[in-house]
């Protein structure tokens, strides 16, 4: 798909033998551009247009090796799970992303599965407040629309649980304020506390108050909390109670 | 102590091994996250790796050089092939006169003969790297193999080119839907929350 950098004339140097093999330059297929445009895409949609940009950077192999090893636990080492990753936020610039040159390869190849990897992984490497929870809900709604804006047919569901409570605060909020499923999708990522906030001022905060015995801002502030989980007794009744609402919005 | 433990794994579950290592980050328990994933992380993954590059050993710089002019003539990159000889795995061309590039490092080499997967992956050239002095430096290369499909129905992978497997093909009949097996994301978190403990991470 993509055309290799080689040179048509190749230059051989004249004289000894072992200079036969002088090569001008490296050989390389790694072609970068679509990897580029698509973390440029995911910038575009989900990035802080005043922040400073993701910086993504190709490894070699043994960099590759060397890097991801430096973090996985011995016995993930041992099993060779580094042959299984293909992206890395750096530990130590959260917005720069490393990337395994199979991922280029595969991008290259319009592999849709690795378009999935890339994308998630420059999400995750874009700075939120949001818990991780809301957050994985979140990235599945962006993931979908980078995947129609660059034509690429991905699966986006990675996270179904997350995504269904995510949608249906989202469905609260557009429902009454109006604006699209995204827009308020990238609005939770960015100033999540101000986004839920504005869930009081919606029919929703009513519903609530009359069918739970906890107040809403307690489920506000659990929402915002970063160590929010499906386990928590309130979250599993805003999960109910915003399913039921949704449905009861859609019956009227 | 076990009881808080058993307490803590009751709190976690239901986000997933992403979350419960970056649950674990959080607390302040290093450790026990990287124990939660090394037990968890093969759940994550198939069995065989879909592709992954490797940089050859033992290169031979005159098939690489005679590889480059095959290349320039044809403007494609030569079809490679795995190939055993002495107990090592060697990387060479599949068409035309037989040139080996160089061999495949033993780790790499020893996991696709453990899981006897050797047939399974094909190699592309993928970059030739050279030193200050113009000479073969390296030679990278990626081992790919065909992608399974996720059986819509049971889940499971397949390599039918149908999108339900078999089995299910045969108890519910063909049906739509279905895709290529996915991306491991909930790994790929768990390991980019984990990264922040790297001690000594180089510069990249």
């Amino acid at each position: 798909m993509v055309p290799p950098t080689v040179e048509d004339d190749l230059v051989f140097a004249d004289g000894e033998a072992e200079e036969d093999f002088v090569i001008v330059d490296d050989l390389d297929f790694t072609d970068e551009s679509e990897l580029r445009r698509v973390v440029g895409e995911v910038e575009a949609i989900a990035g802080n247009p005043h922040g400073r940009g993701l910086r993504v950077s190709v490894l070699t192999a043994e960099q590759w090796k060397t890097v991801v090893a430096q973090v996985l636990p011995p016995a993930m080492r041992r099993a060779k799970a580094h042959l299984y990753l293909h992206t890395l936020r750096d530990p130590k610039d959260a917005q720069h992303l490393l990337v395994s040159p199979s991922a280029v390869q595969a991008i290259n190849e319009g592999q849709a599965s690795m378009y999935e990897d890339v994308i998630y992984a420059a999400l995750r490497c874009l700075p939120s407040e949001l818990a991780p929870l809301l957050r994985r809900g979140v990235d599945d709604l962006i993931a979908r629309e980078i995947g129609e804006r660059i034509n690429v047919q991905l699966y986006t569901r990675h996270h179904p649980r997350e995504r269904r409570l995510v949608s249906a605060l989202l469905a609260a909020l557009y429902s009454h304020f109006g604006y699209t499923e995204l827009e308020w999708a990238l609005q939770l990522r960015r100033q999540p506390k101000r986004c839920l906030l504005a869930l009081r001022r919606t029919p929703f905060a009513s519903y609530w108050d009359e069918n739970s015995e906890r107040p809403l801002k307690e489920l506000l502030e659990t929402l915002a909390g970063r160590k929010l989980n499906f386990e928590m007794p309130l979250v599993v009744e805003a999960e109910r109670l915003l399913e039921r609402y949704g449905e009861e919005e859609i019956d009227d | 102590m076990t009881e808080e433990r058993n307490e803590r794994s009751e709190e976690m579950r239901g986000q997933g091994i992403a979350g419960e290592v970056s649950e674990r980050l959080e607390g302040g328990s290093v450790r026990a996250a990287k124990r939660a994933l090394s037990r968890a992380w093969r759940e994550l993954v198939p069995e065989l790796p879909p592709r992954f590059s490797v940089s050859l050993r033992r290169v031979d710089p005159k098939a690489v050089a005679e590889v480059r002019r095959r290349m320039s003539r044809s403007g494609k990159r030569p079809p490679l092939r795995l190939q055993r000889d002495e107990g090592r795995i060697w990387v060479e061309t599949a068409r035309g006169r037989r040139l080996r590039l160089g061999r495949l490092p033993s780790a790499e080499a020893n996991l696709l003969e453990e899981l006897g997967a050797l047939r399974r992956y094909r190699p592309k050239l993928i970059r030739v790297e050279q030193d200050e002095m113009g000479q073969v430096s390296g030679v990278i290369v990626e081992l790919v193999r065909p992608l399974e499909r996720i059986c819509p129905s049971c889940g499971q992978l397949h390599e039918e080119g149908a999108p339900l497997c078999a089995a299910c093909r045969e108890r519910e009949g063909a049906g739509a839907g279905g895709r290529s097996e996915g991306a491991p994301i909930e790994l790929q978190e768990a390991i980019d929350d984990l990264a922040r403990e790297a001690e000594d991470f180089p510069e990249v």
